[in-house]
């Protein structure tokens, strides 16, 4: 038995390609450019990395596309995979590169995530991503399913359960627009009101518009390490104290209860591993393609009883200076679908880095992934 | 004018394990899986039953159930649902066990909610297709 791999591992890079919702980019040059800015924040090169982690694309699909990438990247790699956990697959890339570490199979290994899905796709962007998508799934492609489509039987059944309203979901819209009217370049950063978003276009009941994220181009990596090593490189040593996977069906129906356990179990891994409670966290970097994922990921990550994650958003707790800052820049309901968003979010802002909306003093981050809709979860706390 | 044809929606290709499923929805019957140890029924995307049992047999089902959830669809992912828009997408609970993804037809859109009583109608995609819809009971 190996001693516990937490506590001596570390993110040493953090970095990210352009996202945008209106440049044609590939997976593959969008994966490369975040590797190679994560590799340049760490200040390694390629040949001092020996592994590599790549999620699978499913707007722009390849064959073998961690190869791809560690061709491209000259990387001598001794571990290399693509996993395939749709927003999970950063997380799980964190997971599964420290698990090649600990067990020394590699000691450096690079994490990226990009996707293809934005300016590619004319038109109806639900309907031009059902068309990239190879396969018919049996039991929800005959009726019509859609992404927000799942999303919102999650949120009809939180709403009838909780007595909950379409406002609730709204305030995570405004909060998150207040986090990236901050910020420059932030692609959606015009006021926002609950009744803006109420008044957008109803996409699929409870669900409007503006409760779903932009479709857009990304890439986001970070660079995996031991802490021994990530000592000798020049950022601020960044540690991952704990973590865990959630698991729960694929197919929404046969999931016994919704919301699914996945985030739930990921998060008592976390806590337990780390051995720290949802109190302690500075900052939460948490999955919201749709509002609702980010409102039940803070009821089962512990930040407020359940039934209550519309209040948290509304009432403050999520914006600077509240008890819990979340998705400070913005969220993927800002920047566009970039599932890896919350990773380098999380470690700058351990790293007291992240420019206008640090959280003051943070010293914990916890970042949470969501894949399927909801089917897997990953949870992980960093820390100094 | 538009008489471009509407394209035909996606239907199941079944495989070994639930072609009979699909066989029987063409028949206008509903069947689920049930375990020879412990008795739970279920839909047959499972080939195991979560006490272990591989040994599964079909049994009949009523057809009857509840809506556990559901969405009214403003955007379809296909042209192919484009001519129903607004439609209901439902997961219905089914009183002899298990679980469905499927529409809810001939209502009114608004009329639907959580817990509204439904029974199985069933529509014939192909060559011995079907597939289970629902409608109130
Ligand atoms: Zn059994």
């Amino acid at each position: 038995m190996t001693q516990s791999m937490y506590g001596r591992i570390a993110i040493a890079g953090v970095g990210e390609a352009a996202i945008s919702t209106t440049q044609v980019r590939t997976a593959q040059d969008l994966a490369v450019e975040a590797g190679l800015a994560a590799m340049a924040d760490a200040g390694v090169s390629p040949r001092e990395v020996d592994g590599v982690i790549t999620a699978s694309p499913a707007g722009d699909p390849h064959f073998m596309f961690s190869t791809l990438v560690a061709e491209a990247l000259n990387i001598p790699a001794r571990v290399n995979m693509a996993i395939q956990a749709a927003g999970a697959s950063p997380g799980m890339g964190v997971l599964y590169a420290a698990r090649a570490i600990a067990a020394g199979d590699a000691h450096t290994v690079l994490v990226c995530e990009s996707d293809s899905r934005g300016a590619k796709f004319k038109g109806d962007k639900i309907q031009a991503m059902r068309a990239a998508r190879p396969w018919t799934d049996d039991w929800e492609d005959p009726f019509g399913l859609t992404v927000p489509g799942k999303y919102a039987l999650v949120a009809q059944r939180w709403m009838h359960r909780f007595g909950g309203r379409p406002e609730d979901l709204a305030a995570v819209a405004v909060a998150a627009r207040q986090h990236a009217m901050r910020q420059p370049h932030a692609p959606r950063k015009d006021p926002l009101t609950v009744d803006k978003v109420l008044g957008s276009a109803m996409i699929a009941s409870p669900l409007h518009a503006l409760d779903c994220c932009p479709v857009a181009d990304w890439g986001g990596a970070v660079l995996v390490t031991t802490v021994e090593r990530a000592r000798d490189l020049r950022p601020p040593v960044v540690r991952l104290l704990g973590a865990g996977e959630g698991h729960s069906p694929y197919h929404l129906a046969d999931i016994d209860d919704l919301p699914p356990a996945a985030t739930r179990q990921s998060a008592q891994a976390a806590f337990g591993i780390a051995g720290v409670k949802p109190s302690d966290i500075d900052t939460a970097q948490v999955f919201d393609a749709f509002t609702i994922a980010a409102l039940i990921a803070m009821e089962d990550l512990g930040f407020c009883e359940p039934g209550a994650g519309g209040a948290l958003f509304a009432g403050g707790d999520t914006a600077l200076g509240g008890s819990i800052p979340t998705n400070t820049t913005g969220g993927m309901l800002t920047w566009g679908n970039a599932h890896v968003i919350v990773l380098p979010e999380a470690v700058r802002q351990v790293r007291g880095d992240a420019g206008i909306n640090q959280v003051a003093g943070a010293e914990l981050a916890l970042a949470h992934g969501i894949g399927g809709p909801m089917a897997l979860a990953v949870t992980m706390i960093l820390g100094k | 004018m538009s008489d471009t044809p509407i394209p035909a929606k996606p239907s199941p290709s079944p495989g070994d394990a639930t072609a009979p499923f699909w066989a029987a929805c063409a028949e206008g019957r509903l069947r689920l899986r049930a375990c020879t140890a412990c008795g739970a029924r279920f839909t047959p995307t499972r080939a195991a039953c979560g006490c272990g049992c591989t040994r599964l047999e079909w049994v009949e089902a009523s057809g009857r159930g509840t809506v556990f959830s559901y969405t009214v669809v403003h955007r379809a992912p296909d042209p192919a649902f484009r001519a129903e828009l607004p439609y209901v997408i439902a997961i219905v609970a089914l009183e002899d066990g298990g679980r469905l993804m499927s529409n809810v037809i001939g209502c009114a859109a608004d009329a639907v909610r959580i817990g509204l009583p439904v029974r199985a109608v069933y529509e014939t995609v192909g060559e011995g297709v079907g597939v289970p819809k629902f409608t109130p009971a």
